[in-house]
Parts: C-alpha cells; sequence; structure tokens
C-alpha cells in the first residue's frame, strides 16, 4: 500500500500544501521544533483517525484557524485507489472516504494501514509491565471490537472490587465475589486475545531482532506472554475450565488481596516478557538493545498486520536512525528494504539512504524543495 | 433582564437535561399563558414533593404508606421483581407482561460511591421473603458493570432462603436482524439460548 498524494490544511504548524509522493516515500530533514514529525502524525490520522501524540482533536488545528483537514490518496497492491481525509472543527471529526462521510470511523478503518517507530516505544521494553500490557491494549483495542468492550468493564469491576478491598474488614465476603464473575467473564476474553497475538507477534520478533542486531547480540530476543492467572491462556482447554481455574485463583488470592487491600491477580498482573538471550531488556538490556527490540517489535507488528489485511503497511519512522549505531542503522535499511513505503525524519541528512527516497526540507511549517539526492 | 424572569430561567436550568436556552423557552412560554397554568404547575410540583413517600413494603414511591402495585389484591405474591429504581417499574408495566409485586433498590451497589447493601434496601427485600410465601425472585437491574454485580449479591443472599432467583435475559432485540448485532451481543444471545 502506497500514497500517492498527501494535502494538509492547517494541520499543526504546517504550511497548507498538496504533495506528490514517490512510492518508495520520502525522507523529511529538519532541526527539531520544524514540524517533521507533525508531518508523520497527519499520516497516522488517515490510518487511525486520531493523534498519535494522545492529544484532543482541537489541539491538531494550526494556531487561528477553525479547523484541519488531511487528505491521502492512497493506492493498494491490487492497484485499487482511494481517497481518504479526516477533518475536525473543534466540536467534531469527520472521516470520509471517496469524497463520502462514513457514519462510524470504524467502517473506513484499515483504508491505510501505517505502523509508527518513535523514540517513546524505546518505555514499552524499558518501562514497568504496565507500558507492556499498555501496548497489548492499544494494540488490540483497535483491533478487535470485542477487546475494545471487554476493557472497561474490566477495569470497572476491578476498581470497584479493589475498593472494597481497600476499606476491609467492614466488609463481608459475598459482597466482594460479586464483582468476581465480571472480573472472570471479561479477564477471559482480554487474557485470550493477548495470548494470541503475542503467540503471533513473538516468532516476527525474534527474527526482526536478529536481522538487525546482527552478529552484535548472538543471543536470540524472544517475547513471551506471562499470564497471572495460572491456566487462563490455553486457547484450546474449554470456557468452563478456565472459569474454574480463574475462580480458584481468586480464592486463593483472597487472603492476599485482604492484606494488601487490592485485587493481586487477573490480567492487570500480566507480563509481556520481553528478553535478549534469557535475560529480561527492562531490567538489563543496554540503550542499544533496548532500541533494537522496540525497532523489533514495531516491525513485528507491520507484519502481523501486512499477514492479517494482505496489504503492506507505510512505515513512519520517527527519528529512529538518530539514535542507533551505523552498523545497526545500515542493517536495519537493508532488511527494511524497499517493500514498504516508508516517511522517515531525521535533523541530519541520511547517507546510507539511496534508494529512490526523496529528501524534503522542512523548515518553519514549510516542507519544502528537494535536497541534492543523497 | 427582569430579576422574576431570571430567576425561573436559573430555577428551571437546574432541571437534568435543561440548559439555558430551553430554560429561557420555557420561562417566555410560561409568561404567555393564563395565571391558572402557572398555578396548576406549580401546585403540581409542590404535590408531588408534599404527597409522594416510599412505600413500606416495596419502597417504590407511592402517596399512602402501601403504593398500587402492593395495594392491588389481583397481583401474585409469589413473584417479586427486583428493580434498581422507580422508573425502572414503569418500563416494565409498560409491557405489560409481569403480574407480580416488585421491590425498589434505590440504586445499586458502588464501593466507589461508598454504597454496599446496606445502603440499597436490601434487609427489607430479605425480610419480605422470609415472612411471606414468595416463590420466585426476578433480578432486573441494569445488565452493567455494577447492576450484574449487585444482582450476582441478591442471588447469592438469597439462596440459602430457599427461593427461585432468575435474571431478565441479555441479548437479540426483537424487531432486530442479527447482520446489524454487534458481536457481543450475538455472543451474549448465543451463551443465553434455550430450548424450544
Amino acid at each position: 500500500m502506497r500514497l500517492t498524494e498527501v494535502g494538509l490544511d492547517h494541520f499543526r504548524n504546517l504550511a497548507s500544501v498538496t504533495l506528490e509522493v514517490s512510492p518508495a516515500g520520502a525522507v523529511l530533514v529538519g532541526s527539531n521544533g520544524q514540524g517533521k514529525s507533525n508531518f508523520l502524525e497527519a499520516i497516522h490520522y488517515l490510518a487511525r483517525f486520531r493523534s498519535f501524540r494522545g492529544t484532543r482533536h482541537a489541539d491538531s488545528i494550526a494556531f487561528g484557524a477553525q479547523h484541519f483537514r488531511v487528505e491521502g490518496h492512497v493506492v493498494c497492491g491490487t492497484g485499487q485507489s482511494r481517497r481518504v481525509a479526516v477533518a475536525a472543527d473543534r466540536r467534531t471529526r469527520r472521516v470520509s472516504l471517496d469524497g463520502q462521510t462514513v457514519a462510524r470511523p470504524a467502517d473506513a478503518a484499515g483504508s491505510v494501514l501505517a505502523v509508527l517507530l518513535a523514540p517513546t516505544d524505546l518505555a514499552i521494553i524499558g518501562g514497568g509491565p504496565d507500558q507492556r500490557r499498555r501496548y497489548l491494549d492499544g494494540l488490540l483495542t483497535s483491533t478487535s471490537r470485542r477487546y475494545a468492550r471487554a476493557l472497561p468493564v474490566y477495569e470497572r469491576a476491578l476498581r470497584q472490587r479493589n475498593e472494597l478491598l481497600r476499606n476491609w474488614p467492614p466488609v463481608a465476603g459475598p459482597e466482594l465475589a460479586s464483582w468476581d464473575e465480571t472480573l472472570i467473564e471479561t479477564g477471559m476474553v482480554i487474557v485470550l486475545a493477548r495470548a494470541v497475538i503475542a503467540e503471533r507477534l513473538a516468532r516476527r520478533f525474534t527474527d526482526v531482532g536478529a536481522q538487525v542486531a546482527g552478529a552484535v547480540d548472538r543471543l536470540g530476543y524472544e517475547l513471551e506472554y506471562r499470564p497471572s492467572v495460572p491456566g487462563s491462556a490455553d486457547p484450546a482447554s474449554n470456557a468452563e475450565s478456565v472459569a474454574a481455574s480463574w475462580r480458584q485463583a481468586l480464592t486463593e488470592s483472597q487472603p492476599r488481596d485482604q492484606r494488601q487491600g487490592w485485587t493481586t491477580v487477573g490480567p492487570h498482573r500480566d507480563e509481556l516478557l520481553i528478553q535478549l538471550g534469557g535475560h529480561r531488556l527492562a531490567q538489563f538490556g543496554s540503550q542499544g538493545e533496548q532500541r533494537t527490540a522496540a525497532i523489533a517489535l514495531r516491525l513485528a507488528e507491520a507484519e502481523l498486520l501486512e499477514s492479517e489485511s494482505e496489504h503492506v503497511p507505510v512505515l513512519l519512522l520517527d527519528d529512529v536512525f538518530s539514535e542507533l549505531d551505523e552498523d545497526r542503522a545500515g542493517r536495519l535499511l537493508k532488511w527494511l528494504g524497499d517493500r514498504h513505503q516508508k516517511f522517515v525524519t531525521t535533523p541530519r541528512p541520511l547517507p546510507q539512504l539511496g534508494n529512490g527516497l526523496v529528501q524534503w526540507r522542512v523548515d518553519d511549517g514549510r516542507i519544502g524543495p528537494r535536497l541534492a539526492a543523497a | 433582564m427582569a430579576d422574576a424572569v431570571e430567576t425561573l430561567i436559573e430555577e428551571l436550568a437546574k432541571l437534568p437535561g435543561i440548559g439555558r436556552k430551553t430554560a429561557s423557552r420555557l420561562t417566555f412560554y410560561m409568561l404567555k399563558q393564563p395565571r391558572e397554568a402557572a398555578s396548576r404547575l406549580s401546585e403540581a410540583i409542590l404535590q408531588v414533593k408534599d404527597r409522594i413517600v416510599f412505600c413500606e413494603t416495596c419502597a417504590n414511591i407511592s402517596e399512602g404508606p402501601q403504593c398500587v402495585y402492593c395495594r392491588d389484591p389481583r397481583r401474585d405474591d409469589a413473584l417479586i421483581c427486583v428493580v434498581e429504581e422507580p422508573s425502572d417499574i414503569q418500563v416494565i408495566e409498560r409491557s405489560a407482561t409481569f403480574r407480580g409485586r416488585y421491590h425498589v433498590l434505590h440504586g445499586h451497589l458502588s464501593p466507589l460511591d461508598g454504597v454496599g447493601p446496606e445502603s440499597l434496601t436490601v434487609d427489607r427485600l430479605l425480610g419480605r421473603i422470609q415472612n411471606g410465601d414468595v416463590e420466585e425472585v426476578i433480578l432486573a437491574t441494569n445488565p452493567d458493570v455494577d447492576g450484574e454485580a449487585t444482582a450476582l449479591y441478591l442471588q447469592r443472599t438469597l439462596n440459602p432462603l430457599g427461593v427461585r432467583v432468575t435474571r431478565i435475559a441479555r441479548g437479540v432485540p426483537m424487531g432486530g436482524s442479527l447482520e446489524f448485532l454487534d458481536e457481543l451481543t450475538v455472543g451474549e444471545a448465543l451463551t443465553g439460548r434455550r430450548e424450544l
């Protein structure tokens, strides 16, 4: 899948412009604060209809303007072409497909597929288990409506149950147990979905990790899902027996839950182990290893997306190369090849990027004339 | 603007679902009405506050110690339908399919809001079952997180009393087409299927 044209109107600090895009993509060169990442954010809007910064739509409107609009022409492998646009004013956001506003943004989902690699990904690898759970939640919420429904219900029941535990002892057992069934019912949906997606990411993660790291890290990159409730992630066992092991886990943890004042088992305690040669990268990884793992995880995600949609996603590489040593950067580029259309931001021109990528200079919101092809 | 007009607008705007714009529309509408219309409205509002109490049996709203449903001799004493709010009774009555008695909880379990069983009318419900000839209790709390937990709590509390406890069904709405339902609702409907 490739973008052939991108149009911007009043998006953040970017000047309104319509850009023709080469099939290989583009490298955006410029100092900090000029608007390189804003351009990636605009393309991300076409894929997910919201900001990767987690900000409100109104925050993406240029100062002094009343609305923004981003439009992309996209051609997929089969040759079919579509026009996707996202526009928002201070109150509403509209998504349109080939000029027709869609009733629900979900109806236009998947028209543009994009995966973002950003320096903030490092937190997934180097941060606490909550970061990795949030990563899985984000991935699953955007791909499974069942998951998107189950997660907030689970979280609500969990908060209610924890509130009871915090005020222990005045509360009696049956009242505590009345929240358990909802935890189990929605928790089972959450854990099974996490197990399935982790399994599908794991092999790709190891492959990409090995390719990007080359001989440097001879030991393997590994990803493994460890659910907090024993036996809850086995897709082969039937729902009744899984529910039974949940009930047992909750019963067994009850004395501890009461002592500590919160629920100590469940998917909110799951871990997605990310290891190199059997050691947890969060604790023992070097910066370079953690960065490699972050890139491998996103690229594994891109492959997963491709296998599910049968379209090659666009890659948005936000300041990824400047953080890697030359060997890794070179191997990453080689591995990427030209399968994906790429949009790359960098403070300095990248000499290694020879393969058809057009270089654009970004200066004070203007995406400007090309530098001499490097 | 005249003070009296401003005061009425402010009071109306405090009502749920009414903003300042609607409040001022209502105010100017009342200005054009004859005095009797205004008097009937203000009297009706006062009557609601003065005459309505909670039924001593089921905690529904009532004009006397017993509400209309508890007084009605044709209703079935063996069946009690438990709801969260008095307004839920109106919905069930409109369906014209239930001829038993009611019990109003006045809320649902929510530890985050400090609501436990003692803040609801659970004790009174237990008393009704112990003293009467109730055979079945239908739990019609809302099918959301808190309503489900409340239903489960009641089920566990009522079971030892030897009464049949049932829960209203979830699933496919009447006149609906499967094609347009989300997978969660269809899943619920399949799990809760029944023999024909």
